[in-house]
């Protein structure tokens, strides 16, 4: 392998450079650790949580990580005050799957949800034997996020989004108290589950600490501007007004690199590139709209007694199409799908303008990282790590790869350079390099440079796979 | 958007009886519409999702009271409401310069100790709209040129057709200012020969863009009177078995 195509090595620890060299640097803002707060005792006070999910946000709609399509002054707010992890994927870039990983810190095959609903079978041409590894809800030997803290003493709330299978929370979930906001499409519903978040930040009295997930739609209405296209995207303007205000496509837009056949098919042909732009245009007014709801939740949380002890971890279950590739929602292991934006904050407590771009993070470290602040174990087999020691600017080894499932068969693995996906039975592989092509236009797999590295990670992936519990 | 989103809505609407009578937009009336959405499982017959009684009543000293009852049912748990006294200029815009808002979730009996329900009030005064939602207290600098989402159900009706320059303002969607909204003048559109069984009526749309919201047209009748509100995946369709116009209201329902 010549040089210039990179090391041919990815089992290094990543040495990136920690918020504490950045700070040494002076070129982030003040930082505090989290200290605990003590009880009278002298016990420290476990932290509350926060945790708001959201929908199909891709990783660089935010105004403040340079989008000027967009405008987001409160999820900006989030940025400014908390840690961005820049390089955060989804365990599996599809809503059901992915929020199961959320939920638990097990990959999706573990929890044994592994599509969105049978249907998507024959929609992505998935082979019949998917359908045995979808049991449609986490099977109830991993406790959910809810179960676990609810053992640990934290009163567990729910409100909005589940999709386990179910849409919306029902009025009973194990392990959570739900408020029920019912269902609908985000525009109706995530201003109801912001205020009711907001109620009870506001008014909610108890000794224990607490862990609310507040589950947001929004930008996921984005999904019927393609399947309504006509009537949502039409062929012609709405108005000349517009024209000036579309984004442009990205660089990507059109590039199809070699692919599964699954991922190969995966493609949305039916918008001209005005239509593309507008589609582009809608999208991001979505993410106004999330935007808008999350502001109300942090005004509540900081108007609240609760405001200076709560960890606030903010994320997507997956990324949305954007565009890329020809792709609109989800479903791929490209980094529009797969990567999603990652935040987390305690105000007033534990607070930074700081934006990891080197670590490699999972949406599974989640449940792990509040396990730690609460000073409990992670639950048994979860597969993320603990973000604390990142989140405090500590120096530790990181992993050097992160894995990611897609559509039942696809499997990513993500190391500091390169991705490699594989889709069981399919003889074409993918393997980019994300440095040299962020991206992802050219398909490596079979360039003979390459091979030696390309073992290497299918030797991970192996390697990783074997280590899961597949039911 | 276009008119072709409204074809989606065809079965709703073969059966649509257009108000008829006398309709003065800057008088008193009461309007009931029905909220449908184009999501899965909601075409081509939808259900309604939610309904919306607003009431306009005129101010001697000029402007209106709007009374607004909005009630969003929920899938799966039960009914959320919206109930709001919004005071409006009598300026293009409906301006509202003050309001107060209760809103509830419809949480059913629940271990939770928390309240169901959150208060709201606004007043603009001095270029500034100082908002209170239960304890928060906000403070928003306005712009010259404000309206809110419901002000506008009274605004579209009395626009200018062909012709008229676009209205440009920021948006308050309850506590959120969207700025760089545009309101213009759309298209006319007679609905009569677009699918058989169409109402004989011509609608004449008023598009509004800008941040935050998706693109969306009030579709408004020769008279002036709102029918049809398309709003992304939401569509509002005028009650027509709603009085147009009333001389009196007694109460709110």
């Amino acid at each position: 392998m010549s040089k210039q195509h990179g090391p041919t090595i990815v089992r290094d620890r990543i040495h990136a450079p920690t918020r504490r060299d950045v700070l040494r640097t002076g070129a982030a803002a003040a930082l505090s650790a989290f200290t605990p707060r003590r009880s009278r005792a002298g016990q420290p006070v476990r932290p509350n949580f926060l945790f708001i999910i959201c929908d199909q946000l891709h990783f660089e709609a935010l105004s403040s990580y340079g989008n000027s399509f967009v405008r987001t002054p409160n999820l900006d707010r989030l940025v400014r005050r908390g840690t961005s992890f820049l390089q955060s994927h989804s365990p599996n870039p599809i809503c059901c799957p992915a929020r199961s990983c959320l939920m638990t810190g097990r990959m999706s095959s573990e929890t044994s949800v592994t599509i969105n609903g049978l249907e998507q079978v024959k929609e992505f041409g998935l082979p019949p034997t998917a359908v045995r590894f979808n049991r449609g809800e986490i099977i109830p030997s991993i406790p959910d996020m809810g179960q676990w803290f609810q053992q640990q003493g934290y009163e567990t709330v729910y409100c909005g989004k589940w999709h386990l299978p179910t849409n919306w929370a029902p009025n009973e979930l194990p392990g959570f108290t739900v408020l029920p906001v019912g269902g609908g499409e985000g525009a109706i519903v995530d201003p109801t589950i912001a205020r009711a978040t907001g109620a009870y930040l506001q008014t909610r009295s108890g000794p224990d600490p607490f862990l609310f997930v507040s589950s947001l739609m929004q930008p996921h209405d984005i999904c019927y501007f393609a399947i309504y296209d006509e009537a949502l995207t039409p062929k012609d303007l709405p108005s000349s007004e517009l024209e000036k205000l579309l984004p442009p496509l990205p660089p990507n837009h059109l590039s199809r690199p070699r692919a599964p056949q699954i991922l190969d098919r995966a493609i949305y042909t039916r918008f001209s590139e005005l239509q593309w732009r507008f589609y582009l245009y809608n999208y991001y007014r979505q993410v106004e709209m999330l935007d808008a709801t999350v502001g109300r939740i942090l005004d509540a949380l900081e108007s609240s007694p609760h405001a200076d002890n709560t960890l606030v971890i903010f994320t997507s279950d997956h990324g949305e199409g954007a565009a890329r590739h020809l792709h609109v929602q989800k479903w791929y292991p490209y980094d529009e799908a797969l990567k999603v934006p990652l935040i987390v904050f305690c105000p007033r407590r534990f607070e930074s303008d700081y934006r990891d771009h080197h670590h490699l993070v999972s949406g599974v470290d989640i449940i792990s990282t509040m396990c730690d602040y609460a000073g409990v174990p992670a639950p048994p087999h979860a597969r993320g790590f603990s973000l604390r020691p990142l989140l405090e600017g500590k120096n530790v080894d990181w992993r050097d790869f992160v894995a990611a499932e897609v559509q039942v068969v696809g499997r990513v693995i993500r190391t500091a350079q390169y991705k490699y996906v594989r889709y069981k039975d399919d003889p074409v592989e993918q393997f980019f390099d994300m440095q040299a092509d962020p991206w992802e236009t050219q398909n490596l797999y079979a360039d003979s440079r390459f091979a030696s590295v390309i073992n290497d990670h299918r030797k991970l992936l192996e390697d990783w796979e074997s280590r899961l519990i597949v039911f | 958007m276009p008119v072709e989103y409204l074809d989606l809505f065809r079965d709703l609407l073969r059966d649509y009886h257009p108000p008829i009578g006398a309709f003065d937009p800057s008088g008193h009336w009461l309007h009931r519409y029905r909220l449908y959405t184009v999501v899965n499982g909601d075409i081509p017959v939808p259900p309604v999702r939610g309904t919306l009684r607003i009431e306009r009543v005129p101010q001697a000293a000029g402007g209106a009271t709007l009374n607004i009852n909005y009630e969003k049912t929920s899938r799966y748990a039960g009914v959320h409401t919206l109930l709001a006294t919004v005071v409006c200029a009598g300026d293009e815009l409906s301006t509202p310069v003050k309001w107060t808002a209760t809103y509830t979730a419809a949480a059913p009996a629940h271990p939770l100790k928390m309240s169901r329900e959150q208060n709201e009030s606004a007043v603009a005064s001095d270029g500034t709209l100082n908002i209170k939602q239960g304890k928060v207290q906000k403070k928003l600098a306005l712009p010259s040129a404000y309206t809110s989402n419901w002000a506008l159900f009274d605004a579209v009706q009395r626009l200018a057709r062909p012709g008229g320059a676009p209205i440009r303002f920021t948006l308050l969607d309850d506590d959120a200012p969207k700025p760089d909204q545009v309101l213009v003048f759309y298209e006319t559109v007679d609905l009569k020969d677009r699918w058989p069984g169409a109402p004989t009526l011509r609608v004449h749309g008023f598009l509004q863009i800008g941040d935050g919201t998706t693109p969306q047209v009030y579709w408004v009748d020769d008279r002036g009177e709102l029918l049809f509100l398309v709003s992304g995946l939401n569509v509002f369709i005028l009650d027509a078995a709603a009085p147009a116009a009333l001389v009196s209201i007694s109460g709110r329902s």
